[in-house]
């Protein structure tokens, strides 16, 4: 990890102020409020008519009729925003190497709007005359996918959900794969779009303010926003390098947990005032020196209580002289899109020297009279260092700090650098059992866990297989009733969590929970209380949306769950980047690790497996087999779907050494790209795959022929098993076994990055591998050393874990001995 | 020997009462202030009657876990939760507190099962496992009511706000090591201050000042309006975990307790009795074990009741016939000269806490 100073080149915004950045920058300065009466969903039900809506836009002016067939409101949003950023930044894409350009996006609801079109047309005129093509933008990482193929993007692709701290943390993560030079440029930012799911939900949850929301003074709920922000970051050598005009310095961001409720943020501030510490501690800053805050500013009473406290810890006597706004005063709360816009206004301040107001401020109403929250009116204040909070359901905070571009100011010294990460806990729960033993004896005995469907009744699909889940229990994982809160996908994370710790020997102690980092990923994400809801909402209306479900319909409801369970209050991320999110969450990890943001990491990794996800996957042809799956077979039909709890224990080398920790293995590179072949598809010439392997290698200093194992990501899909075998076949050629877990677990989604790394851990410790079953017809033309029969065993002192996701993502990691 | 708090001498309440060997104090003013204190701003308490037990050894939480109805394997440092103890016939004990304090537990219990509770598990803590009566060496002050926050941020100085419920946490005031819990009884804010006994008299009066003290006899009513178990007080009949209602302090998944077995075989034989909560006319003299009817049939019989200032009403616990146990039936109760009287049945709470409505800000 270098200390690399990051820079800010470009910025791209749309939002209810408007179609650009300066629309936004002079209706903000103006103080005008971009919340309105709702026109684009039925109000009726809802305790609110107005939104910060995203109006005049013209969809056809922006995209062509094709693309505009293939596009949901949050693809459009995101491309739009990033077309605005990469003009600012003078990005000539044609000279650019595609494949050091990365996108890194926050959202939380992401494609919803596609998904809750599909689910409304399954339940009114049923599943057969749904439309397959709406589920290809459902996924939450679509927008990402969009924008990498708008641009030509070929680097690392991410998709952020920690709900409304998404954008920023986004940032956060492209700064850290910036600094250890993993890109030349990465466009990062957030996005939501408006979504019937969000308004009911916080309707439900009596959060919306009948009118525009007043933050920090009058604080009777928040009023529901939509748009998107891009940024693009570079390091500053690079921008010099090219001759960028440099808008701002990203100095530093922070993340942390509360684990103090499910959904409420700890009044008391002590969660956020440990990430605007970590935010100013990394960016090497006094909290006297930030001269502007732009505040999380919701507008609930939760959050206007409890963030002046926050920030009176982190900034004491300072604070009042410290302007503090609320951009969602004017734009309403942008949810996912909230972080990134509001770093973007950091950037626009520290250029312009320009504090943006907190509008409709109630001065009679202020609960803390001594602080300045540049009431109603933008203010000329000389601003060097900004400060952003955005703070989310599930008690995840994210701040990011961001600096006046001077050439002679200091990369900040970080807390700290260390070498090698190293992987000492292992947890799993599935089909293939409970425990990493028993899907090490699955791996081994060759044994599929998948079968027919039995927890449902599959004969109205072509697919009636899949891996299922056994039924779980709370009794040795956490009490009673934390279990009753939690719903499918947080009961099997938490199982597999508690797992991981266990085997890691950590101990729980309240010195370890605030050096302990969570990161969680998910493929599907908790599709069955998402449908539970929606489908209250669809068939009764807003108004029977369900107070108690809503909560967990977040993609990190599950993190907060953990986070709470096991009091860790470290950093804490969700990523959702389809099949390729387990992977990505360990390199997140890594990389936290690596600057000494916390000295463990708890990844874990959950997909379920249900009903919804069956039918959506059986409509799209090719996804799913009627017979076995055949994993890089001539005569493959398709996949299976498997659940998984997957959690994996990462610590820095010296530190587990140090207390004696058995190390299963170390991670030692990685390679992340994506390929801009078609929406949901995989490119089958696997030319982006081939450099997402070798960048693996090469990171990590080995050669192919020192690899003693892969375990790959074939499933059985024909276009993506042909893919990863051109791509062996062109790093590895015919001298590494390969295996494909798949076939013995089925696809676990989100989360089969980490199943494949059980498999690396087992070849690389007991030198079993995992074969490919039901093999037997290899493509003639990619001869490679398939492992076809259990029980094969060699000495694996380097072992390549391959995953991938729908839209061309591909991640590969190297892990040795 | 008769407990006595040490602020007895100093802070002389009107009345006191015993309960088991312990003098409490029953009253400083009279009822209707005092419960207008605890529901509308803030009571303070004397709770130096409450028994405190240190566990320590390298097996405490086994030990706990082998004796606790509740399962704490996964209470984190700082936390507390209400657990029952159970004999081995699966009768209750008492309700306690379990805190971890993470390298040791701290097990809390009622004023009429301190001695109970502490002798019960001093006789069964095997070797490693030290089981020490605290109860002498530190006194408890509590503060209920809807803004107790406010009166203990305005004593103490630290955040009240992070204080999360059931959580703990140690605090300095005028130089001295307290420790404060969130853990009430009337379901309003409720917080409780352990401290050395010299602490605890220093303390008293300066809360005093912010506050009006409040006996156990508003607590006693305020407990019952919002059904926190009174074990001493429900269990004088043939109260059981079941017929009480009180399942929900029992993990009957838990791999095993002191009582399990017991319990597991009464919930297998079904139950015959369940409790559900009546009112009454605030004229009406009632008995402890008065017949209560429905259609001119005897189905139970009164097992605790108080009157209570929030209602204006007579309000107790029925234990009937578990096919008469429903809210908003009308049956009737015989009083002590062998009228009857009308009396609805109610569902918990039987008011609703200002606190649930009031934000710590």
């Amino acid at each position: 990890m270098k200390n690399l100073r990051v820079v800010i080149t470009g910025i791209g915004i749309i939002c209810a102020h408007g179609l650009n950045r300066e629309d936004f920058w002079s209706g903000a300065v103006a103080g005008k409020s971009g919340i309105g009466p709702l026109k684009s969903l039925d109000s009726k039900g809802l305790r609110t008519n107005v939104a910060g809506e995203i109006t005049n836009y013209q969809p056809e002016q922006h995209f062509s009729p094709r693309q505009l067939r293939r596009m949901d409101r949050a693809g459009q949003y995101a491309v739009v925003a990033a077309r605005e950023a990469v003009a600012q930044a003078a990005l000539n894409l044609k000279q650019l190497d595609c494949y050091r350009a990365g996108v890194i996006l926050g959202t939380s609801l992401g494609g919803m709007q596609s998904g809750d079109h599909f689910h409304r047309q399954w339940l009114t005129q049923g599943l057969r005359r749904a439309r397959p093509s709406l589920l290809l933008s459902y996924p939450i990482h679509t927008p990402g996918d969009e924008i990498a193929y708008d641009l030509g993007f070929k680097g690392p692709r991410s998709v952020i959900s920690t709900a409304c701290a998404a954008g920023a943390n986004a940032l956060g993560l492209a700064r850290d794969l910036l600094c250890s030079g993993r890109a030349d440029v990465i466009l990062a930012g957030g996005v939501d779009p408006l979504c019937l799911l969000s308004f009911s939900g916080f309707s439900s949850l009596q959060a919306l303010c009948a009118g525009a929301c007043a933050p920090y003074s009058r604080s009777d709920g928040i009023s529901i926003g939509e748009g998107a922000a891009v940024l693009v970051m570079e390091p500053l050598e690079k921008a010099l390098e090219r001759e960028a005009g440099v808008l701002a310095e990203f100095l530093g961001y922070g993340l942390s947990a509360d684990a103090y409720h499910p959904t409420a943020p700890d009044p008391g501030g002590q969660g956020a005032a440990r990430a605007m510490r970590q935010a100013l501690g990394m960016s090497g800053l006094l909290p006297e020196q930030v001269n502007y805050i732009n505040g999380h500013g919701t507008g609930t009473p939760a959050n206007d209580l409890s963030e002046p406290k926050a920030m009176r810890r982190v900034f004491g006597e300072h604070l009042p002289a410290i302007p503090i706004s609320s951009t969602k005063s004017m734009l309403g709360h942008t949810l996912g899109a909230a972080g990134a816009i509001e770093a973007a206004t950091c950037v626009l301040a520290v250029q312009r020297d320009l504090v943006p107001p907190t509008i409709n401020f109630q001065p009679d109403s202020n609960k803390a009279t001594d602080l300045d929250f540049v009431p109603n009116c933008s203010r000329q204040h000389q601003v060097d260092v900004a400060l952003s909070n955005s703070f989310a359901f599930g008690g995840n905070n994210a701040c990011v700090v961001i600096g006046k571009y001077r050439a002679t100011r200091k990369p900040s010294p970080g807390r700290e650098t260390a070498g090698e990460i190293v992987i000492t806990g292992l947890g799993a729960v599935g089909a293939a059992g409970l425990g990493v033993a028993e899907w090490w004896r699955c791996f081994s005995s060759g044994e599929a866990s998948w079968g027919a469907i039995k927890e449902f009744d599959a004969t109205a699909y072509r697919c009636q297989q899949g891996a299922e889940m056994p039924v779980l229990s709370p009794r040795g994982y956490t009490s009673p009733g934390a279990w009753r809160r939690m719903d499918t996908l947080s009961r099997q994370a938490l199982v597999a969590s508690r797992l991981a710790w266990d085997d890691a020997g950590l101990p729980r102690t309240r010195e370890t929970g605030p050096e302990t980092a969570v990161i969680f990923a998910t493929g599907s994400g908790p599709t069955e209380t998402v449908a539970a809801f929606n489908r209250s909402i669809i068939l009764k209306g807003p108004a029977a949306a369900n107070p108690k479900l809503f909560p967990n319909t977040v993609m990190n409801a599950a993190t907060g769950h953990i986070c709470l369970a096991m009091g860790f209050k470290g950093p804490t991320s969700t990523i959702t980047t389809g099949g390729v999110s387990g992977s990505t969450a360990l390199i997140y990890a890594s990389e936290i690790l690596r600057q000494g943001m916390a000295n463990v990491a708890l990844v874990v990794c959950a997909d379920e497996f249900n009903e919804v996800l069956l039918a959506g996957h059986d409509c799209l042809p090719g996804l799913l087999t009627t017979e076995k799956p055949r994993p890089f077979d001539q005569r493959n039909s398709g996949a299976l779907l498997g659940a998984a709890g997957i959690g994996l224990v990462l610590e820095r080398r010296d530190l587990a050494e140090q207390r004696q920790a058995r190390i299963y293995a170390r991670l030692l590179g990685y390679g992340m790209t994506g390929d801009n072949y078609k929406k949901g598809g995989v490119d089958p010439q696997g030319q982006e795959w081939t450099r997402a392997m070798s960048d693996a290698l090469k990171s990590a200093g080995v050669q192919p022929e020192q690899l003693g194992y892969c375990a790959a990501a074939a499933s059985g899909v024909a276009t993506a098993d042909r893919a990863e075998a051109v791509a062996l076949s062109a790093v590895c050629g015919q001298s590494v076994p390969v295996g494909a877990p798949k076939s013995l677990t089925g696809d676990c989604m989100g989360s089969s990055g980490a199943v494949n790394v059980l498999a690396a851990v087992l070849a690389l410790t007991k030198g079993e591998l995992t074969p490919s079953l039901n093999l037997a017809a290899p493509p003639a033309d990619l001869p490679l050393n398939h492992v076809t029969t259990a029980g094969t065993r060699a000495e694996v002192p380097y072992a390549l874990v391959n995953s991938f996701a729908y839209g061309g993502n591909y991640v590969s990691l190297l892990l040795g001995q | 020997m008769t407990y006595r708090s040490p602020l007895a001498k100093k802070e002389n309440a009107l009345t006191t009462q015993l309960i088991g060997k312990l003098e409490v104090p029953w009253e400083f003013t009279s009822l209707t202030e005092e419960y207008r204190a605890l529901r509308e701003k803030a009571g303070l308490l004397d709770y130096s009657y409450l028994g405190r037990l240190e566990i320590t050894g390298e097996n405490a939480l086994d030990f706990l876990q082998a004796q606790l109805a509740r399962d704490i394997e996964f209470l984190m440092p700082e936390q507390s939760m209400p657990c029952l103890l159970l004999t081995g016939e699966a009768r209750p004990v008492d309700m306690v507190m379990v805190y971890n304090q993470e390298d040791h537990f701290l097990v809390e219990s009622s004023p009429a099962g301190r001695d109970i509770v502490s002798n019960l598990l001093k006789t069964a803590a095997p070797d490693g496992v030290t089981v020490k009566d605290l109860s002498a060496t530190f006194g408890v002050l509590g503060l209920e009511g809807p803004y107790a926050w406010q009166v203990l941020g305005q004593v103490l100085d630290f955040e009240v706000s992070v204080l999360a419920y059931q959580g703990f946490l140690a605090v300095k005031w005028a130089g001295e090591q307290l420790l404060i819990s969130r853990s009430g009884f009337t379901a309003e804010y409720g917080y409780k201050i352990y401290a050395p006994p010299e602490v605890i008299v220093k303390l008293w009066p300066v809360f005093k000042e912010k506050c009006r003290p409040v006996g156990y006899r508003v607590l006693e009513v305020a407990m019952l309006e919002v059904r926190q178990p009174n074990i001493y007080r429900e269990l004088a009949d043939d109260g059981t975990v079941i017929r009480c209602g009180f399942n929900w302090l029992v993990d009957i998944q838990k791999e095993n307790f002191c009582g399990k077995k017991a319990l597991q075989a009464q919930r297998e034989a079904g139950q015959d009795y369940l409790t559900v909560g009546f009112t009454i006319s605030r004229d009406v003299e009632l008995a402890v074990g008065n017949p209560v009817a429905a259609v001119d049939t005897e189905v139970g019989r009164v097992s605790y009741f108080l009157y209570s200032p929030g209602l204006d009403k007579i309000l107790g616990v029925a234990r009937l016939k578990r096919e008469w146990v429903a809210s908003g039936i009308s049956l009737q109760v015989q009083d002590i000269h062998g009228q009857w009287h009308l009396a609805p049945t109610c569902s918990a709470p039987y008011i609703t806490p200002k606190s649930w409505s009031t934000v710590i800000a």
